[in-house]
């Protein structure tokens, strides 16, 4: 898996470097006062989207004709992709503690737990994101999944939208609603979206035929 | 000998297309030569050899199921299909990592030695590589976890002579050791002539012959002459008839018989290439 891992993160780390000018955008954007939240959400977003370009660069490469000859279990092939996004989540929260802390240098009065926390929760949505589309990706090809990627990115924030607005009508005042509850209710979520994920895909490509 | 690779009633149905009960056995020091025209079964019967699609039949590698094949056997199988399979963006002391931590049994060195024989550049991308660069990277990349068995679809496709020659040499290397193994997939004729010691025919999914070279040199002839000639040889020895402009061509199994029998008809030693075309444009006796 080592490999695979490393193939990944040198495949995309183009792309990666294209990011890193538009992250140094981003933190201009956060020390001019513009909104840490945004930026972090962003952030977050476009590090974890990398996982899904490695899939592309899979397909222009016709990587997974050769990468099922090898001598790897589908469980672990699968498995690596997974890892990987992972590990682009661990990068994306190190970069939002380093924005954090760049943000609280420049404007003291800037609360750094909430930049913080407001990271955790971007990185933790936009890896649910991503988990939920591997599955198409295995399913249908990188290409056509970017398209159910934004359509799952709609139906997320308008259902996330729906919520807040459902929640007063049942009378749950959402401010009540801690940051702890909030974060541990995404890391649920996020655990039981990465088993069924991880599941389906390996469905899909043990029955995959090239 | 165990053989190192068997199949045996090897199907495969598509839509439009039907594999049909395909068997041979490829042994230790061998080199099977696999010919057919495009679109004859031969990726179809790697693919399924590899696990790639799913199939009927049996299939054996190393004396096993090849879907019961451990993490260290299915190493033990070097792969080259048709192109190239690394990221446009790796250079190759990156695919080297890349394979290191995917093959138990990586040679680094070996690796660079070949990429080094085969004049790879290290600081360049593999977008940079022509057409026969892409695919030398493939064969090195075989040839460098200890592969006793080779599997090789196509693998000189589209490549220029000197580079061919180039890649055969080195599997006449790969096969001096007498418990390796190659499947050789080609249509290009000259290349199973140079390298195969058994060559095994497809046409339309299903086997016209599994037999050694040196048979098909030594028994196999295609003879010359009017049709109504040609038409007088027996059944059993005359395999296929290709009508030409003026004359006609046969195949012919047992050719110095043929000679003696009908000294009015010239009779040649046939060429793989010549046994292709009667057999696969020829009416079949």
């Amino acid at each position: 898996m080592k490999g695979l891992l490393y193939k990944d993160l040198m495949v995309v780390l183009d792309s990666a470097r294209m990011m890193a000018v538009i992250v140094v955008l981003f933190l201009v954007t956060a020390m001019a006062g513009n909104g840490f939240s945004m930026v972090s959400s962003m952030m977050a977003l476009l590090v974890v989207t990398l996982a899904i370009s490695s899939f592309s660069y899979d397909d222009l490469a016709h990587w997974d004709i050769f990468a099922a000859t090898l001598p790897i279990s589908c469980r672990k092939l699968v498995l690596s992709k997974y890892v990987f996004l992972l590990l682009l989540g661990a990068g994306a929260l190190v970069l939002n503690v380093v924005l954090a802390f760049a943000t609280t240098l420049i404007a003291p009065e800037a609360d750094f737990q909430f930049q913080i926390a407001t990271g955790l929760l971007s990185t933790l949505v936009a890896c649910i994101l991503d988990i939920a589309i591997i599955p198409l990706i295995y399913k249908f090809g990188a290409e056509k999944s970017r398209i159910l990627l934004m359509g799952a990115m709609a139906l997320i924030f308008v259902l996330g939208f729906g919520v807040l607005r459902v929640l007063p009508a049942l009378s749950i005042d959402t401010e009540a609603i801690s940051f702890t509850a909030l974060a541990l209710g995404l890391i649920v979520v996020f655990a039981a979206a990465f088993l069924i994920s991880w599941f389906c895909s390996v469905k899909i490509v043990e029955k995959k035929e090239y | 000998m165990d053989a190192i690779l068997s199949i045996d009633k090897l199907h495969k149905q598509y839509p439009d297309f039907e594999l049909k009960n395909l068997s041979f056995t490829l042994k230790p020091g061998e080199v099977m030569g696999f010919i057919g025209e495009n679109g004859a079964g031969k990726t179809t019967t790697i693919k399924a050899l590899l696990g790639l699609i799913r199939s009927e039949g049996q299939i054996q590698i190393f004396g096993k199921p090849a879907d019961q094949l451990s993490v260290e056997e299915r190493g033990q199988i070097g792969i080259v299909l048709d192109g190239c399979h690394f990221h446009d963006q790796l250079k190759i002391p990156q695919v080297d990592k890349v394979l290191a931590g995917i093959y138990p049994k990586w040679d680094h060195g070996q690796f660079m030695k070949l990429c080094e024989r085969f004049g790879l550049p290290l600081n360049k991308t593999v977008k940079s590589f022509s057409t026969g660069m892409k695919m030398k990277l493939s064969i090195a990349a075989a040839l460098s976890h200890h592969a006793r068995l080779l599997i090789l679809d196509e693998p000189t496709s589209g490549l220029d002579p000197i580079v061919r020659d180039e890649i055969l040499d080195l599997f006449y290397d790969f096969i001096q050791d007498e418990t390796h193994s190659i499947l050789f997939s080609s249509h290009i004729t000259t290349d199973i002539e140079k390298i195969a010691d058994v060559v095994t025919f497809i046409h339309q999914g299903a086997l016209q012959f599994c037999l050694p070279k040196d048979v098909l040199h030594d028994e196999y002839g295609i003879v010359k002459g009017p049709r109504s000639q040609i038409e007088k040889i027996d059944r059993d020895s005359l395999l296929a008839l290709l009508p030409q402009n003026l004359t006609c061509q046969g195949l012919v199994r047992n050719r110095e018989e043929i000679r003696q029998a009908y000294p009015m008809l010239s009779v040649e030693p046939a060429g793989l290439e010549e046994i292709m075309l009667c057999m696969v444009k020829g009416e079949r006796k």
